[in-house]
């Protein structure tokens, strides 16, 4: 089990190898197709981006809403080839990691020093890891489809998903 | 002629929305284990130990499966002898999918129109199949289905020279080229024949047959194993990394078609493949 904290470091990632098991501490943000949409158009415009792309991860993700008493709902990975149109300039801007499910596109998998995984290992498809997972409400709805994306979660200890690749490599990380 | 008022059937409905989401069929868990069984790598026997602890979870917890509860759609077999009271069949049921969504705390996944794309909030409107069967009573099935499955669904209107070894061909070409990540192991639904609309109706239909029960009709049900083994040959595996069970199940269900055509349609389920009916 490789331990990873946020900011993601170059250093870090390229240490990795596809396959292996990793557990992240820090802030992962939630985005899914309207989410990088939204990101895609503001870069285009000029504006501001909600959060720093610099070294991030981006978790795709629309949880179920809480029920009385927890703090999250299901969670789980969504497709990552949904991504896969907004993910290259996101990655030249300095995104460093995607948490999703399924295959990327080669844009995606080649670029040096960008790790992609998918399958959690306690707080994974269809269940929300209450208690180790704690989303901050967004400041403000980022999409109006509702679950396209709610950019800040911060992970107290992020357990997790497994199975992604790292540095043009298809086989899978997996993270714990 | 029997009276059922509309709001018996909303909360049929309603209850069968959380049931569905949270329950996952006993027979698609014993296939689940006969997969875990089956595998001999670490990684594919990992994921499905977690996807079985995931719906022991789901259950204790009273959680859903899956944060994608799906779009619901909604088969209704009405008797012919019934006599819905009290209000709109279909309003009944779009309110008992409404109600169901909120109290069961289940993400509305719903956008009102595909291009402007903002959500109902509500995850209505749900899919409705009706039928009119013979007889008194009235049976609804609720089948959430999410997207990541949903997207790889396929229609090819192949024509007669194609044959079998062109359904196989569309079918396991389907399979490889979204199956990893659709969330296998998966079951896959086959529609064969009919019109390019029946056809992909009879696929969806196929995924609501008992995991375990090959087609009645013994030429399909051999021709089933056949698609099965030639899948779970293409080493997608358990959650797409890698493994011998790409699929638990490949239900056919044929019908006639014209002269001129082979429409087959594929509709896959994802591992939670969800479903629950009620007769009233």
């Amino acid at each position: 089990m490789i331990e990873i904290e946020t900011p993601f470091l170059a250093e870090a990632a390229r240490s990795l190898r596809a396959g292996e098991r990793v557990a992240i501490s820090g802030v992962v943000y939630t985005a899914r197709d309207a989410a990088h949409a939204r990101l895609l158009a503001l870069l285009d415009s000029n504006q501001p981006l909600p959060f720093p792309l610099t070294d991030s991860i981006i978790y795709y993700v629309g949880p179920c809403p809480p029920p009385p008493g927890q703090i999250i709902g299901s969670a789980g990975p969504t497709t990552s080839s949904r991504m896969d149109r907004y993910t290259p300039r996101l990655l030249q801007l300095g995104l460093r990691c995607m948490i999703g499910k399924g295959p990327r596109s080669a844009p995606v998998v080649a670029r040096p020093g960008a790790v992609w995984g998918g399958l959690f290992r306690r707080h994974r498809w269809g269940r929300g890891a209450a208690g180790q997972y704690h989303p901050q409400p967004a400041r403000d709805r980022f999409c109006r489809s509702g679950y396209g994306g709610c950019p800040r979660a911060g992970a107290g200890s992020f357990p997790g998903p497994g199975a992604g690749g790292c540095a043009g490599e298809h086989v899978p990380l997996i993270f714990y | 002629m029997r009276e059922l008022s509309v709001d018996q059937i909303s909360a049929a409905v309603s209850q069968l929305c959380i049931q569905a989401n949270r329950q996952l069929p006993t027979d698609v868990r014993a296939g689940l284990w006969a997969a875990l069984e089956a595998e001999d790598s670490f990684t594919a026997r990992d994921v499905l130990e977690q996807l079985l602890e995931n719906c022991a979870v789901a259950e204790r917890d009273g959680m859903a499966l899956c944060q994608d509860t799906g779009m619901a759609v909604v088969f209704c077999d009405l008797g012919q002898e019934v006599h819905v009271t009290g209000g709109a069949l279909e309003e009944a049921i779009q309110a008992g999918v409404r109600r169901g969504y909120r109290e069961g705390y289940l993400r509305p996944s719903v956008v009102a129109d595909p291009l402007q794309r903002v959500n109902t909030g509500d995850n209505t409107p749900a899919i409705v199949h009706y039928a009119i069967a013979p007889g008194d009573s009235l049976t609804l099935t609720v089948a959430p289905k999410g997207f990541g499955s949903e997207n790889g669904s396929a229609l090819k209107m192949l024509t007669p020279s194609d044959g079998w070894e062109g359904v196989q061909q569309f079918v396991i070409e389907t399979v490889a080229r979204v199956g990893a990540s659709a969330c296998p192991p998966l079951v896959v639904g086959v529609g064969l024949g009919g019109t390019s609309e029946k056809a992909v109706w009879l696929a969806k239909k196929a995924l609501l047959r008992e995991l375990t029960a090959a087609n009645p009709d013994p030429q399909y049900a051999a021709r089933e194993a056949e698609l099965l083994q030639a899948l779970n040959g293409l080493g997608i595996g358990p959650a797409g990394w890698g493994g011998h069970t790409t699929a638990l199940a490949v239900h056919i269900e044929p019908f006639p078609t014209h002269i001129a055509g082979l429409p087959v349609a594929v509709n896959l389920s994802c591992h939670a493949l969800r479903h629950a009916s009620v007769t009233l």
